[in-house]
């Protein structure tokens, strides 16, 4: 009795780990540029938690800003769209996109891209473990 | 920004011998410099390993 007790956490830990690594999904275009020696574009995280589910977006502008959090509507998410609302200290921004397993596209509202247009945005899904940024082409 | 004060603020910007990211092949249009007139790409990676070794001798990083 004793052995399977000590087995059945072995039995469970790679479906444990499974999970944990759907519950956050990570989606990128930052990239180093190497003429600036600045980090450019901006990641989005999706935490699927028990309550509801989050979304952090943190910008790269030289270097990391600082992530804001707010909250995803799982009924969207379900339709594979992605909207949500954040706030900064100076204003409000939101996104409205689409989610798939291999990117996030959309466009933001308080954010602004070449010629003040409201920034659009491609961002391919990366591994949660990848460090650093690939070159900027 | 709309356009008239976008070109003002880079016109004031090559007047202080300053050059604009905003030129860079990805366009970077924040990013102002001065260049030392060496290899700024050489001196960035410098700078960069520089920045990497001393966040390695923090815990945590």
């Amino acid at each position: 009795m004793r052995r399977i007790i000590a087995i059945l956490p072995l039995y469970f830990l790679p479906s444990i780990s499974a999970t944990a690594a759907d519950n956050l999904s990570l989606y990128s275009d930052v990239c180093y540029n190497v003429e600036g020696g600045d980090i450019l574009g901006y990641r989005m995280g999706i935490m699927r938690l028990s309550d509801a589910t989050y979304v952090f977006l943190q910008a790269a502008e030289g270097d990391w800003a600082q992530p804001l959090i707010g909250k995803a509507s799982a009924s969207d998410l379900k339709q594979r769209k992605l909207v949500f609302t954040l706030a900064n200290e100076r204003k409000l921004l939101s996104f409205r996109g689409t989610i798939t397993e291999k990117a996030v596209t959309g466009q933001f509202d308080g954010l602004f891209g070449p010629h003040g247009k409201p920034l659009v945005v491609r961002l391919p899904r990366i591994a949660v473990s990848m460090k650093g940024a690939p070159n900027c082409r | 920004m709309d356009e008239p004060t976008h070109a003002a603020v880079l016109e004031s910007a090559k007047g202080a011998g300053l050059s604009w990211g905003g030129n860079f092949s990805k366009p970077d249009p924040v990013h102002f410099y001065s260049d030392p007139g060496t290899d700024r790409r050489e001196l960035i990676d410098n700078f960069s390993r520089a920045v990497a070794a001393f966040r390695g001798q923090i815990p945590d990083r």
